[in-house]
C-alpha cells in the first residue's frame, strides 16, 4: 500500500497526464468533483484522507477547471484547510506541460521539507536537553545512593509475609510447573522467598525460577538452583536492582526437574483463583508461603548474604553483601555478664558494651558463607563519656548444635587486629581471610577496654553495616 | 518490531488529536509496537487542530508507515465528531477491521494489549466490548475495575474508559458518540447507549492499558461540571434511570438481599423473592463469595442485607400475604447498624398489628426471633472479630449487640399464624452460621492485602443506594413489575368504617377486571383483619413510620382544610419508596399522603383520589379530604367521587370534567344471592300484626344523629307504636360520643361484622333507620335496600341518589328528621302493603347495582391510560 503525496485531476486528464515525464513522484487522485478514487485502485477514497496528503491539483483542459475546483472546496470544507493550489498546464505541450507539473510538486514538496527540517532540528536540540538533565539525574541519583549506603539506610525491607501453614504443602514432582501471582506490585520488589525443605541427601535436580509482570509478560529475572543448593528451610531469590517504578503485577514461575519431590511450603488458601497457586495450570486453592522484600525503585540495593542471584548476572570474582537487619538481629551475646550488649534495632547496630576487665563478646550464627574473603564493619563509641574501646571481628566454625554459646576469653583462630576508637569516635575495621572460606562461619564481634582493668561505663561500642566479599564460585583465583 | 500490515487488517485504532501534538509520538509509538498477528490499521484524525506541529506528526507516521497508518484530516467539532469521524472512516473503508480500539493522544499501550483484548472479545460472543483498569502514569494511581460487568453501576459511574475495545456491531447498530457533550464524560454516555441496545462489556485485568493523569485535564474540567453533566445524562437515558429499571437491574445484578434459609442449608440472592431471577447457592458457595467480596470489594460481592430464617417462615409470610412488607421493614430497621429480629405471635382480636422495639436484646425477646437481620458491615466486623463473645452473648437473655425486635401480631387460629407458630431456632441458626464462617479457610486470607490496585468500582456491594437516592436514600420496597397491573389502596387506618368497605368492595371490582389490589395503611400499626379482607387483597402492608401522621401541623389552610405538615414538607422518601412499583394508587381518605401524588405522577405511576364525602368542623363548615384533593388536584390523574352529586361538586369546584370519574357505591359487602333471597322471602311471610321491625346499626356519634335517634325512639314508646328496635354499633370516635341516651342503651347491641351476621341482620329488619347530619352515599342504605329494607333516612349527602321518597324509601328534609321519621314509622306500622311496595322498589333499584360493574368506567379509563403511557 502506498501512501504517498497526492496530485487532484479529472479522469479525462489523467490520461494525457500519463505521458508527463516525473509523474510518478506521487500519486494520482481521480476526481469528477465530489467522489475521490485511486488512479492505481478502483477504491473510493475518504475525502479526509486524501485532504491529508494532497498537494494540489492539475488542470490539462478547461472542462476540467470545473470538477476540479468543485473537489478541492470539498477538500477544504471537511478539512478545515485552505484551498489546495492548481496547478494549471491547460493547453500547454506535453513537454512543458509535465516540467511545470513538476516545478509545481517541487515547490510543494520544497515547503514541506523545509518545515520537516526546522522540526528535526528543533527535536534534535530539545533531546539534547533532555539527555542532559538525565545525566544530571543519573548523576544526583548516583550521590542518593552513595549518601544511603554510607549512613546505613539501605536495606531491603520486608513487605509481606505469608507463613507456611503446617496442614498442607505442595509437592512438586519432575517436570511440573507452578505459578503464583505475587499478591503486592512490582513497584521497588527485590526478593521473593519461597518455603522450601531440605532434600534428600545424593538428590539431583534443577529448580528454575522465572519473575515476570503479568501487564507486559515481560521476564525480569531468572534463577538457576540446583538440588545441592537446596538446604531448606527456605529459598530467597535476589535481585540485584529492584523493579522499577513502573507498577505492575508479579508472578513467580517455578519449575522443578529432578529426582525426588521438591516440597513447597503453601500458606493459606484462598478463594480467588487468581491468587491461587497454578499448579501446571490447575489452580490450587492455596498461596505459596513466601516472604517478600522490597527497595528503593529501580535502585541497586547491598545483596543478602543469602541469597540467590539471577542466573543472568554477571558477577564479577567478588561479589559484596551486607548482613541485614534481620540476620543482626538474631545475634547471641556470648558474655551475659555484659548486660547491656545487645542489637540497637533503630541502628541496626549490634552494641557490644565492654567489661571492665575482660573481652564482651556478640556471635552471628552462620552469619558468614562459604566463600567469603573479607569481613568488614562500621565501628563507634558512640558516648563521649566512654574510655578508649579497641574493636576486633573473629571467626568460629558453625555448630550444628544449639547449645549456648559462651566466649572462653580466648580470640578466635581468624581474628582481626584491634582497632581503637576514642570516645564518640567512628572508624572500620576489616579481616581478612587468607583463603576463602570451605564453610559457614559464625561471626563474633568483641570489645575490650584499651585499658584494663577499667571504668567500662557508657561503653557504647556499635558495629554496623556488617559487609562481606565472597568469592563467586568457579572464579579464576590466579592472582 | 511486529509486522501489524496487512490487507485485510482486523483490527483498527482511533487516535483523536486536538492540541496533544508533543506527547502523540508515544501513542502513536506504543501502537506500532503492539504484538498482534492479525494487522491493525491506525487511523490518525486531526481534529482541526491549529498546531502545525500535530499535522506534521501524523503525516511523516502516515508517510514513513504507509500500510498501517491512515491519517484523516478534519475541522474541528470536538473529541466526540473526530471519534466519529474515524469510527465512520473504519465502516466504510475497512470492512475486514472485526473491533476498534479508541486510543487518546496522550496515552500509551503496553506491547500485547490489542491482543489480549481481541482474543477476550473473540473468546465470547456475548460481550460487545472489552474494558480495561486504569493504570495510571504521571499522577499514579491503579484501579480495578474487575468483576461482572454492572449495567445498575454503570448507571452511577463510568466504569468503562473510552480506551475500551469494541466490536464493530455496535458501531453499525448506529451507536455513536454524541457531539454535545463536549465538556467530558462522552464516553458514559456512549457506553449507556451502547447498554441501553443490549449490548455489554467485559474487564480483562491485564489489559496493558495506560492512562496519563495529571491535575489539569479534559477530566479534570468534566469533574467540575459534574452536577450539569449528570442531569444532562439522566434526561437522555431517562428509562435506565426509572426506579423499576434499576430495580429490574438491582435483581438481575445485585440483590440486596441474601436470605439464609436455615433448614434448607442454602441462601437466596434476591430483590423480590418471587420474582424469576433469584439465585440460589450452598452454604459453601455463599461463604466463598462474602470472603471474596472482603478481600476484594470492588470486584466481588454479596448481599448487604443478610437475613436468617427457615424457609417454612418465608412460605408462612408469603402466604400471609406479607413477605415483601416484613422484608422492607427488616432492612429498614438494619439500615441503622441494628439486629432486626422478627417475632410473630397470634392474637384473638382478629387484628393485623406491627411494631418495633429497641434494646430488645435486653429482655430476650430476640431469641424468639423467626427471622433475623443484619447488615453486611456488622455481620463482616462479626466475622473478623478476635473473640465471638460478642455476637454468642445473643443466645443469652441480655444480648450484647444491639437489637431492635419487629414484632407482628397476627388473628390466631388462621393460616397466617398457624404456619408461623413454632418454636424458633432461629438465633442458634445464626450463631451456627457464623461460627462456620468463622471457621472458613477463607477467612485469613482476608487479613491481607491482594494486589496492588486500588477498588475503582467503589459502589460494589452498595448498589442498592443507587436505587435509593431515587427516594432520599430511604429504602425501597422490594417488588418488581411483573406484567400485572398492579394498584395500591391507601388508607389511613381499617376499622371497618365505611371508607374501608369502599376500598374493600372497589379492589374486588377492580381485581375482577384483571388488576391486583394491594392495601397499604399509612397512620395505624394497628389494624382489623379479615379473611374477606385477606383474599381481596394480594397484599397488606403497613408502613409503620411514626413520622406520618395524616392530619395536623400545616402551616396554611387551602379553603379552610389544613394542608398536613407531612404533605408539605415531610420525609416521602420511604412512602415513595414503597410505592412507585405500583401501576396506580388510589387515595382513601389518606390526608397528608396527597403530598407524594404528584412525585408519584412523576415516576409513573396512575393517581386516583377516592372521595366519600366533607367532614364537618364543630361549627358545620365542610373541610376534609375533598378540599385537600382540590389543593393538589393537579397531582391527581383523576378523582373517584362515591356518588354523583360529589362528582358534580368537584366538577364545581374546578376540577375537570374529564378527570372525574365516579364510582357510585355498591353494599359494602358481598353475600350469596341466595341468602339474599331467603331473607327476602322470610321477610314476605310475617304477620302484619307483627310489630315492625326497625333497626339502626353503625357508628353511634353526632354525624350520625344519634341524638335525633333518641328522640324517634322516645316519642315511639310514648305513642306506643307497633315497632320493635334494635340497634347495633359502638362510638368509634370516642371524643364525638355523647353519653349513650337511656334510649338507646335500653336496646344496644355490640356491632357485627361479617357479612352473614349482617345479612342476619338486614333480613330481620323491616326498616332502617339513617338520620345523620352529613354522609356521602352510605354503605348502609345500600345494603339495608338490597336486603329488601325499607330506608328512612335524612336527605344529605348523595342519600337522595338511591332513596326516592315515596319511592324506593323514605327521604326527609334534615330539618324534619325527628318528627318525619316518627310519621314515617307510625305509617309503615299501620300499612305493610306500603312497606311491601317500598321494599320491592329498593330491591329492583339494587338488582343491577354491584361492584364490578361501577368500576367499569374507571378501568377503561386505567386501561386507556396504561396504552397511552405504554405508546
Amino acid at each position: 500500500m502506498t501512501a504517498r503525496f497526492t496530485i487532484l485531476a479529472t479522469e479525462a486528464d489523467l490520461a494525457g497526464i500519463g505521458g508527463f515525464p516525473g509523474q510518478r513522484s506521487v500519486d494520482f487522485v481521480v476526481t469528477d468533483g465530489s467522489g475521490f478514487m485511486s488512479a492505481d485502485m478502483p477504491s473510493a477514497l475518504n475525502p479526509l484522507d486524501v485532504a491529508a496528503r494532497c498537494l494540489g491539483a492539475v488542470v490539462a483542459h478547461a472542462d476540467s477547471q470545473g470538477p476540479v475546483e468543485q473537489a478541492l472546496k470539498v477538500l477544504s470544507e471537511a478539512s478545515g484547510l485552505d484551498m489546495l493550489p492548481i496547478a494549471d498546464v491547460t493547453d500547454m505541450p506535453t513537454a512543458e506541460a509535465g516540467a511545470a507539473l513538476a516545478q509545481f510538486i517541487a515547490e510543494q514538496l520544497n515547503a514541506i521539507t523545509i518545515r520537516q527540517a526546522r522540526r528535526i532540528v528543533d527535536l534534535s536540540s530539545a533531546l539534547k536537553s533532555v539527555r542532559s538533565v538525565h545525566e544530571e539525574t543519573l548523576s544526583a541519583f548516583k550521590k542518593i545512593e552513595a549518601f544511603v549506603s554510607g549512613n546505613n539506610l539501605c536495606s531491603r525491607t520486608q513487605s509481606l509475609t505469608l507463613a507456611p501453614t503446617a496442614s498442607v504443602s505442595l509437592k512438586l514432582r519432575a517436570g511440573q510447573q507452578v505459578v503464583q501471582r505475587l499478591p503486592v506490585s512490582s513497584e521497588g520488589l527485590s526478593d521473593i522467598e519461597i518455603y522450601c525443605a531440605a532434600l534428600p541427601k545424593r538428590s539431583s535436580g534443577i529448580l528454575t525460577a522465572v519473575l515476570r509482570t503479568l501487564e507486559d509478560d515481560v521476564e525480569h529475572a531468572s534463577w538457576i538452583v540446583s538440588a545441592e543448593e537446596i538446604s531448606g528451610p527456605t529459598l530467597r531469590f535476589c535481585l540485584p536492582v529492584a523493579l522499577s517504578s513502573d507498577i505492575r503485577s508479579p508472578v513467580l514461575e517455578l519449575g522443578w526437574d529432578g529426582s525426588t519431590v521438591l516440597p513447597l511450603g503453601y500458606a493459606m488458601a484462598h478463594p480467588d483463583e487468581r491468587f491461587q497457586a497454578q499448579l501446571d495450570g490447575m489452580p490450587a486453592v492455596n498461596v505459596l508461603a513466601m516472604r517478600l522484600w522490597t527497595y528503593l525503585p529501580g535502585s541497586m540495593a547491598p545483596l543478602p548474604v543469602d541469597g540467590i542471584l539471577p542466573a543472568s548476572t554477571n558477577e564479577t570474582d567478588l561479589r559484596k553483601c551486607v548482613l541485614d537487619s534481620a540476620l543482626l538481629a538474631t545475634v547471641v551475646n556470648m558474655t551475659p555478664e555484659s548486660a547491656a550488649s545487645e542489637y540497637v534495632a533503630d541502628r541496626a547496630a549490634i552494641q557490644v558494651h565492654p567489661l571492665p576487665e575482660d573481652i564482651s563478646a556478640m556471635c552471628i550464627r552462620r552469619g558468614i558463607p562459604k566463600g567469603a574473603v573479607q569481613v568488614s564493619a562500621n565501628i563507634h563509641t558512640a558516648s563521649d563519656q566512654a574510655q578508649n574501646i579497641e574493636y576486633a571481628l573473629g571467626l568460629l566454625p558453625s555448630s550444628e548444635t544449639a547449645k549456648p554459646l559462651t566466649f572462653d576469653q580466648t580470640l578466635p583462630e581468624q581474628s582481626s587486629d584491634w582497632v581503637l576508637l576514642t570516645p564518640d569516635s567512628k572508624g572500620e575495621v576489616h579481616l581478612f581471610m587468607q583463603e576463602p572460606l570451605a564453610d559457614v562461619h559464625d561471626l563474633v564481634l568483641m570489645t575490650r577496654l584499651a585499658k584494663r582493668p577499667g571504668d567500662a561505663a557508657y561503653g557504647w561500642a556499635r558495629f554496623d553495616n556488617i559487609r562481606i566479599q565472597i568469592l563467586a564460585p568457579e572464579a579464576d583465583h590466579d592472582a | 518490531m511486529h509486522d501489524l500490515a496487512a490487507s485485510q487488517p482486523k483490527l483498527a485504532i482511533i487516535i483523536p488529536i486536538f492540541k496533544h501534538s508533543g506527547l502523540l509520538a508515544e501513542a502513536i509509538e506504543s501502537v506500532l509496537r503492539q504484538r498482534f498477528s492479525d494487522g491493525i490499521r491506525l487511523i490518525l484524525v486531526n481534529d482541526g487542530c491549529p498546531f502545525a506541529e500535530t499535522h506534521d506528526v501524523c503525516r511523516d507516521y502516515a508517510l514513513a508507515y504507509p500500510e498501517i497508518i491512515t491519517y484523516l484530516r478534519k475541522a474541528n467539532g470536538g473529541l466526540s465528531d473526530a471519534r466519529n469521524c474515524g469510527i465512520r472512516h473504519v465502516l466504510e473503508y475497512i470492512p475486514s477491521a472485526e473491533a476498534i480500539y479508541l486510543l487518546d493522544a496522550d496515552n500509551r499501550l503496553r506491547p500485547d494489549a490489542m491482543a489480549r483484548a481481541k482474543s477476550a472479545l473473540d473468546a465470547d460472543p456475548a460481550v460487545d466490548w472489552i474494558y480495561p483498569n486504569i493504570d495510571m502514569f504521571g499522577l499514579n494511581w491503579a484501579g480495578d475495575y474487575g468483576g461482572t460487568y454492572s449495567l445498575l453501576i454503570h448507571s452511577a459511574m463510568n466504569i468503562c474508559e473510552a480506551g475500551s475495545l469494541i466490536h464493530r456491531r455496535v458501531f453499525e447498530a448506529g451507536v455513536f458518540f454524541d457531539t454535545s457533550f463536549k465538556m467530558g464524560w462522552e464516553d458514559w454516555d456512549f457506553f449507556l447507549g451502547a447498554a441501553r441496545q443490549e449490548f455489554r462489556g467485559k474487564n480483562i485485568e491485564n489489559f496493558g492499558f495506560l492512562y496519563r493523569k495529571r491535575p489539569e485535564s479534559m477530566l479534570a474540567d468534566s469533574e467540575r461540571e459534574t452536577g450539569a453533566l449528570q442531569g444532562a445524562m439522566e434526561q437522555k437515558h431517562k428509562p435506565l434511570f426509572k426506579p423499576k429499571s434499576l430495580l429490574q437491574l438491582e435483581q438481575a445484578e445485585a440483590p440486596r438481599y441474601a436470605i439464609h434459609l436455615t433448614d434448607e442449608q442454602n441462601v437466596l440472592h434476591c430483590v423480590d423473592p418471587v420474582a424469576p431471577g433469584t439465585r440460589r447457592l450452598s452454604f459453601a458457595e455463599f461463604d466463598k463469595e462474602f470472603w471474596s467480596s472482603l478481600i476484594a470489594p470492588g470486584r466481588y460481592r454479596t448481599p448487604p442485607i443478610n437475613i436468617f430464617m427457615t424457609r417454612a417462615v418465608m412460605d408462612g409470610l408469603t402466604r400471609a400475604k406479607l413477605l415483601h412488607n416484613i422484608l422492607w421493614k427488616l432492612e429498614t430497621i438494619s439500615d441503622r447498624n441494628q439486629i432486626a429480629a422478627l417475632t410473630v405471635e397470634g392474637n384473638r382480636t382478629g387484628r393485623l398489628a406491627l411494631s418495633t422495639q429497641t434494646d430488645a436484646g435486653r429482655s430476650g425477646m430476640h431469641r424468639q426471633a423467626l427471622a433475623v437481620a443484619l447488615p453486611k458491615q456488622l455481620f463482616a466486623n462479626v466475622l473478623q472479630d478476635q473473640r465471638s463473645d460478642w455476637i454468642d452473648s445473643m443466645a443469652q437473655t441480655m444480648a450484647m449487640p444491639p437489637i431492635t425486635a419487629l414484632q407482628l401480631s397476627l388473628p390466631e387460629g388462621t393460616i397466617l399464624s398457624t404456619a408461623l407458630r413454632q418454636s424458633s431456632s432461629t438465633i442458634y441458626d445464626l450463631l451456627s452460621g457464623v461460627h462456620r464462617m468463622r471457621a472458613s479457610p477463607w477467612r485469613t486470607p482476608a487479613q491481607v492485602r491482594w494486589g496492588h490496585r486500588a477498588a475503582g468500582i467503589t459502589h460494589r456491594g452498595q448498589e442498592h443506594i443507587l436505587v435509593r437516592q431515587r427516594f432520599q436514600n430511604a429504602p425501597v420496597f422490594p417488588r418488581l413489575e411483573d406484567g400485572q397491573r398492579h394498584i395500591g389502596f391507601l388508607l389511613p387506618l381499617v376499622e371497618f368504617g365505611g371508607v374501608e368497605k369502599v376500598a374493600l368492595q372497589m379492589a374486588r371490582g377492580l381485581r375482577a377486571h384483571g388488576w391486583v389490589p394491594h392495601a397499604f395503611v399509612l397512620e395505624t400499626q394497628n389494624i382489623a383483619l379479615t379473611e374477606d379482607w385477606q383474599d381481596v387483597f394480594a397484599s397488606t402492608n403497613l408502613l409503620a413510620d411514626s413520622s406520618f401522621s395524616t392530619w395536623g401541623g400545616g402551616a396554611q389552610d387551602y379553603l379552610g382544610t389544613n394542608v398536613p405538615q407531612w404533605a408539605a414538607g415531610g420525609q416521602h422518601g420511604a412512602v415513595l419508596g414503597m410505592l412507585h412499583w405500583l401501576d396506580a394508587v388510589v387515595n382513601f381518605h389518606g390526608g397528608a399522603i396527597t403530598g407524594v401524588m404528584g412525585q408519584l405522577r412523576r415516576l409513573g405511576v396512575k393517581t386516583l383520589d377516592s372521595l366519600h364525602l366533607s367532614d364537618m368542623t364543630p361549627m358545620g363548615q365542610p373541610v376534609g379530604n375533598t378540599y385537600l384533593g382540590l389543593a393538589y388536584e393537579h397531582a391527581f390523574d383523576y378523582f373517584v367521587p362515591c356518588s354523583h352529586q360529589l362528582g358534580n361538586w368537584l366538577q364545581g369546584m374546578g376540577v375537570p370534567h374529564d378527570k372525574i370519574v365516579p364510582v357510585q357505591n355498591a353494599p359494602g359487602f358481598e353475600i350469596a344471592p341466595e341468602i339474599t333471597a331467603e331473607g327476602i322471602a322470610a321477610r314476605k311471610t310475617r304477620d302484619s300484626s307483627e310489630p315492625l321491625r326497625v333497626l339502626y346499626l353503625g357508628r353511634l356519634d353526632r354525624q350520625k344523629g344519634l341524638d335525633r335517634l333518641a328522640r324517634v325512639i322516645a316519642r315511639a314508646q310514648s305513642e306506643r307504636l307497633n315497632i320493635t328496635w334494635r340497634l347495633l354499633g359502638k362510638a368509634v370516635m370516642a371524643h364525638d360520643a355523647p353519653s349513650l341516651p337511656p334510649e338507646i342503651a335500653a336496646v344496644l347491641e355490640p356491632p357485627v361484622a361479617t357479612p352473614e351476621d349482617l345479612a342476619e341482620v338486614y333480613a330481620w329488619a323491616d326498616v332502617v333507620v339513617l338520620l345523620s347530619r352529613y354522609e356521602g352515599l352510605p354503605l348502609t342504605v345500600l345494603e339495608a335496600m338490597r336486603a329488601g329494607a325499607v330506608m328512612i333516612a335524612t336527605d344529605v349527602g348523595a342519600t337522595s341518589e338511591m332513596v326516592q321518597d315515596g319511592v324506593t324509601g323514605v327521604l326527609l328534609p334534615e330539618a324534619q328528621a325527628v318528627p318525619g321519621a316518627v310519621a314515617a314509622l307510625r305509617r309503615l306500622s299501620r300499612d305493610r302493603a306500603a312497606l311491601r311496595r317500598l321494599s320491592e322498589a329498593g330491591i329492583e333499584v339494587m338488582q343491577s347495582r354491584t361492584w364490578a360493574g361501577n368500576v367499569e368506567e374507571l378501568v377503561a379509563r386505567l386501561s386507556g391510560s396504561s396504552q397511552e403511557k405504554s405508546l
